[in-house]
């Protein structure tokens, strides 16, 4: 197997947590990850030997993904996605009802604080890498870490009711 | 020279982005500023969980659309919807309604996806005659299949993937003639390429996969020629070998 074969079969399990955390919806979000495969395939000529390979995926990811939103524009998915929670692997119930109520809370995020917030604690991107991949000033990556966070803490930790509560 | 500290100091933080020399100071800043201490723990908290709620991702996966063409299906709806309304106003609205991709893609299926996938089932399992021209006549083979098609078709090279051929058939298609190569390795797996004439709109050119009952094919077309790669080897594995099909008989 050749260098960018194996290089490209080792990012596929990141690519699709990312995929997750973007569309909350494992059949969709499988798809965009093998739009993905399809689009790095026949661009493969364009990847330089050496340069990293996984940002090089997560920008034709990123793309992908904005293109579709915009396709979608009329029908965001979001809003039919969010009742129908991906798959955890925890065992115990507490623990997945937790995992489901941190995804509903990421899938309230505007999608760009989403993938930023997902680029930088999920798959462990520097933020210089983000302004990269999405195409936008570090300044911005700031701005829309920062309102993702604060929004997170909010929603998680500081409001009031049960269904909130943080589970030790 | 100890700058402020700043938002972005405690995301950095939090994020283990921190530049060393600056550890110490933001440190500090946080023992007098429980605010931004209560922050940055809520920020870690947020990341453990996150973690937590998004696992990594293991085992098979079956991309939805390519079973379901959604776009088709809603569009065949519509379609239903106009023909009970009759009259002009549904004959004038069939263009705008008819999505060429979406046609195009269950077309494919159709005729090189789901023709594939039969004749993978019929004759691999055959142990006496599982093709029709072995390997050992495989001039032949393909320049009959060549002739038969109406097009050069080449045996691709599997061995860097453990499969060897073993030979073809010319099989009936939906309508016309296809081939079919058969592939096995060492454990007796068998891979089996489907070729077929098909138009060769830019729509249709992308790498697919279809996966059902255990089953996996990748399908592409190409010049003029429908492919698809069949077979129950696992889809890792699977891709690798359609990818060395598809640079072969592309590039």
């Amino acid at each position: 197997m050749n260098s960018f074969d194996q290089q490209l079969n080792e990012q596929i399990p990141a690519l699709r947590r990312y995929a997750r955390s973007l569309l909350h919806h494992a059949a969709q979000a499988d798809d965009l990850v093998q739009d993905c495969l399809t689009r790095a395939l026949e661009r493969r000529h364009l990847w330089q030997p050496g340069s990293d390979l996984r940002a090089w995926l997560f920008t034709l990811m990123h793309n992908l993904f904005v293109n579709q939103l915009r396709k979608n524009s009329r029908q965001p998915l979001a809003v039919t996605l969010i009742d129908e929670m991906i798959g955890t692997q925890a065992a115990e119930p507490e623990q997945v009802a937790r995992n489901h109520q941190l995804q509903r809370q990421m899938a309230r995020l505007p999608f760009s604080q989403r993938e930023v917030l997902a680029l930088v604690a999920l798959e462990g991107f520097s933020y210089q890498q983000v302004a990269v991949i999405m195409d936008i000033p570090i300044g911005t990556v700031m701005s829309r870490l920062n309102r993702a966070r604060e929004s997170m803490r909010q929603w998680l930790y500081h409001e009031p009711g049960p269904a909130l509560r943080r589970v030790k | 020279m100890n700058q402020p500290v700043t938002e972005q100091d405690l995301h950095a933080l939090v994020d283990g982005l921190l530049p060393p020399d600056r550890i110490d100071t933001v440190n500090a800043w946080l023992a007098s500023h429980p605010e931004d201490a209560a922050k940055v723990a809520d920020y870690r908290q947020i990341n453990r969980e996150l973690q937590n709620a998004y696992p990594t991702p293991t085992g098979d996966w079956t991309p939805a659309r390519r079973k379901i063409p959604s776009r088709g299906w809603s569009a065949a709806a519509a379609m239903a919807a106009l023909t009970l309304l009759g009259g002009v106003a549904g004959w004038q609205l069939n263009s705008y309604f008819q999505p060429p991709a979406a046609v195009t893609a269950a077309d494919l299926s159709q005729r090189l996806v789901q023709p594939a996938r039969v004749s993978h089932r019929v004759y691999t399992p055959e142990i006496l005659h599982p093709v029709e021209v072995r390997r050992e006549q495989q001039q032949h083979l393909v320049g009959w299949l060549s002739k038969r098609l109406g097009k050069p078709v080449k045996a691709p090279e599997l061995a860097a993937q453990g499969f060897a051929l073993i030979g073809g058939r010319l099989l009936p298609s939906t309508d016309g003639p296809a081939a079919q190569f058969m592939y096995e390795n060492s454990v007796g797996q068998r891979l089996t390429l489907y070729v077929r004439q098909a138009d060769d709109n830019k729509e249709q050119t992308a790498f697919r996969r279809y996966s059902a009952d255990g089953l996996s094919s990748f399908y592409w077309v190409d010049n003029g020629l429908g492919y698809a790669l069949t077979g129950d080897i696992g889809p890792d594995a699977l891709m690798e070998s359609a990818n060395q099909v598809y640079r072969q008989l592309t590039f």
